[in-house]
């Protein structure tokens, strides 16, 4: 053997290509049971959190429909009692749904018309000033709503009729019990049916996904990892939301920079619940059945707790009530949910001072710690890669 | 001189580095950074590259086009961040980035002698939030991108405008503004075609209450026509269009999509939509020297070369996925080529 450098090269070269050559067994081996791991993991993560979501959705907008078709039928202070009570078990159902946004949610812009917020230029005002002046009852027929203005079609436009509006001309009973109530009324009808309609339509979609296997390996994606990549790129986004627009765009950089009314449904006092039910459906994701800490176990106990923990963290944080009733007890929120149309008094919009900016500040800095674990840590031990330029814009 | 062919900046887990590509598709050298990059520049002839900051940058590094190896560091102006963008001067002496000031995010460009890294000079933008910057045809003027968004998670107004410059006084030459309707346009990435003309991609700040137009040309005197594409791939974009290229004949624009996980190609002669391509997370695009060629790079790795011939679009070989996720921008070291050709006039769109 000569100690040409040719020949080193073709040694090494083969060298090389025998090590790989050995390794394609081992890794179709390891990229078989990871596929597998994803379609069981995907299947589960469709039937225990995803479905549940929709079904609870649906059933919620299915009551409120009703209710508001009751009160368009023969218009009374009872009947719009009733009716007006439907508007926090939806919006609780929405917050527990709105993060996942993969297959229905994301097509036909249904996560849009169901709930378009932030909302830009006043648009659902402008909007909705128009559809309130109109006459014609052929724009309110499902089809015609499902196909105008995002901005008229869900729940910011029924909260700003339910809620009032600081423009609006007359109270909310004078509205809908006046004399043009029945036009107002059919609004009211109108908009709900639409929220139920894409209630229904997300609720079909995931069902059928989960009666068939095939479906269910990789639900509305090319393969089963693209599907668990999408289920947990909803879920950081979902993070990146609540921390930058629910509660970092009201807040502003300093007191001077607040701006309360870019809270999120913050004329129905929502504001601080909503982050309360969407944190929570986040950790739900991940540590309950069918979560995706079930990727993780049993190899990776220790990320798991680490990870639960960072969720425990902000969920604990303390003084972050943002309208709940006790500050810092989730248990009795979870307890709270189980009532139908609680009311939760205070909003989001009362951090008026340092201590509050310094409890919402804390909260989103636990929220960031969460999201920078559960971008860098978990990924690569699941055996997946987020998307880099999807995520985020192209700076800050 | 070996150098490069193309330039990007990456991460990986929470890391960052610049990476050279080599014609071959091998990795030429890569350069470990502090910082996550945006754009990665060459000036071929002086063997140079800059490694510019994603906004809010801290710095842009000088380095050897042909080693990675450092030269000198720039810091941005006073109360200042860079916006991830530069250019270098035809003659190579300097280089012209786009910074923004303090909360209000008022545009600056800073100038810097590439020699020493000594700030040489520094003019408004006309604008807030400026972006991708580029050359005017006859050398002379820069085109300059203002983003407008001071907050992106805010609702407030944004305020975008395509404007071009005098480079040697800052001296405004034209602000294109877009109608009532468009103002939620953040006018942000640009290519020029061989005609001078600009290529240019919005991202809309409010893409659920209309489906507007995100890709479109302007010509010398700042009008702008949009170019039109099929409204499911229209949709598909989610108003977020990433990075804009020309091809090395500059006449096919790509323009890329990383929400809609695709990249769109027009004829920027008659601005027919040509067709386009399937990239998950695909973000950086830029031309590959011949005519109609381009290649594209994602977040999870990709790098796929692709051909535009008249309305056929082909899909070249998929390179093995790198162990690395490539950032927004790639750029071309397009060697030899005076920053401005003289061409005729093409017919407009």
């Amino acid at each position: 053997m000569t100690d040409k450098p040719n020949d080193r090269i073709t040694r090494r070269q083969t060298l090389a290509a025998m090590i790989a050559a050995s390794m394609v067994p081992a890794l179709a081996r390891q990229a078989r049971a990871a596929a597998a791991d994803f379609a069981a993991f995907n299947a589960g993560y469709a039937k225990d959190i995803v479905l549940p979501a929709f079904t609870n959705l649906r059933k919620a907008c299915a009551a409120w429909a009703k209710d508001a078709a009751d009160l368009e039928k023969a218009p009374s202070a009872a009947k719009l009692d009733i009716a007006r009570k439907g508007f926090d078990p939806v919006s609780d159902a929405w917050m527990r749904a709105q993060q996942f946004r993969l297959g229905p949610l994301s097509e036909g812009q249904r996560a849009e018309r169901f709930a378009y917020w932030p909302e830009r230029r006043n648009v659902v005002a402008k909007q909705l000033a128009m559809l309130v002046a109109g006459n014609d009852p052929a724009e309110l027929e499902p089809k015609r709503l499902a196909e105008a203005s995002v901005a008229i079609q869900g729940l910011p436009a029924i909260e700003r009729l339910l809620y009032g509006d600081e423009k609006a001309a007359n109270p909310v009973d004078d509205f809908f019990l006046g004399p043009k109530a029945q036009r107002h009324c059919a609004i009211f009808r109108a908009i709900t049916a639409n929220l139920l309609a894409i209630a229904e339509e997300c609720e079909a979609a995931w069902t059928s996904v989960v009666g068939d296997p095939a479906k269910a390996a990789a639900p509305f994606a090319a393969n089963p990892a693209e599907a668990t990549t999408q289920f947990y790129t909803n879920l950081l986004t979902m993070l990146q939301i609540v921390a930058e627009q629910k509660i970092g765009a009201p807040l502003g950089a300093d007191i001077a920079a607040e701006n309360p009314k870019a809270a999120e449904q913050w004329r129905s006092s929502r504001s601080g619940r909503n982050i309360n039910l969407n944190l929570m459906t986040a950790r739900n994701s991940f540590q309950e059945a069918g979560g995706f800490a079930t990727l993780l176990r049993p190899d990776h106990a220790d990320l798991v707790a680490e990870v639960e923990k960072a969720f425990a963290a902000v969920l604990d944080a303390q003084g972050v009530s943002f309208g709940t009733k006790s500050p810092n007890d989730y248990s009795q929120l979870l307890d709270e949910l189980k009532l139908e149309g609680v009311v939760v008094e205070g909003s989001f919009p009362q951090i008026s001072d340092e201590d509050r900016r310094k409890n919402a500040t804390d909260l989103i800095v636990r929220i960031n710690h969460l999201r920078d674990l559960l971008r860098q840590k978990v990924p690569p031990v699941i055996g997946i890669t987020l998307g880099f330029n999807e995520l985020d814009g192209d700076g800050s | 001189m070996c150098i490069p062919t193309h330039l990007a900046a990456g991460g990986m887990n929470s890391a960052f580095a610049a990476v050279a590509i080599a014609g071959d598709g091998a990795e030429f050298w890569r350069r470990d950074l502090g910082y996550r990059a945006h754009d990665v520049i060459a000036d071929p002839a002086r063997g140079v590259c800059a490694i510019v900051g994603r906004k809010p940058g801290p710095m842009v590094m000088l380095c050897e086009l042909g080693s990675g190896a450092f030269l000198r560091g720039l810091g941005p102006l006073p109360n200042c961040s860079f916006d991830g963008h530069a250019v270098f001067s035809a003659d190579g002496s300097q280089l012209y980035t786009t910074q923004s000031e303090g909360r209000a995010q008022l545009g600056h460009i800073g100038v810097y002698e590439v020699a020493t890294g000594a700030l040489r000079d520094s003019f408004s933008t006309h604008g807030i939030e400026p972006h991708e910057l580029l050359w005017s045809a006859n050398g002379h003027d820069l085109l300059i991108g203002n983003g407008g968004i001071v907050n992106r998670n805010a609702t407030d107004p944004i305020s975008s405008s395509l404007v071009r410059l005098a480079a040697a006084t800052g001296a405004l030459r034209h602000k294109t503004v877009l109608d009532e309707e468009m103002e939620t346009l953040s006018l942000r990435h640009l290519a020029r075609l061989r005609d001078g003309r600009i290529a240019f991609g919005a991202q809309d700040q409010d893409p659920a209450t209309d489906l507007r137009p995100l890709v479109g040309i302007m010509d010398a005197a700042g009008q702008v026509v949009f170019l039109d594409l099929p409204r499911d791939v229209h949709r598909r974009m989610a108003g977020y269009i990433g990075s804009v290229a020309v091809d090395g004949a500059g006449t096919a624009i790509c323009a890329t999509a990383p929400r809609g996980g695709l990249a769109a190609f027009w004829s920027g002669d008659d601005g027919r939509y040509l067709g386009m391509v399937e990239l998950a997370d695909t973000c950086g695009v830029a031309g590959a020297g011949a005519d109609g060629e381009f290649l594209l790079t994602s977040g999870h790795g990709r790098r796929v070369q692709v051909r535009v011939n008249g309305s056929a679009i082909a899909v070249g070989e998929a390179h093995p996925a790198d162990p690395l996720q490539w950032d927004n921008h790639l750029s071309f070291v397009r060697v030899g080529s005076p920053p401005v050709p003289a061409h005729r006039k093409q017919p407009a769109p």
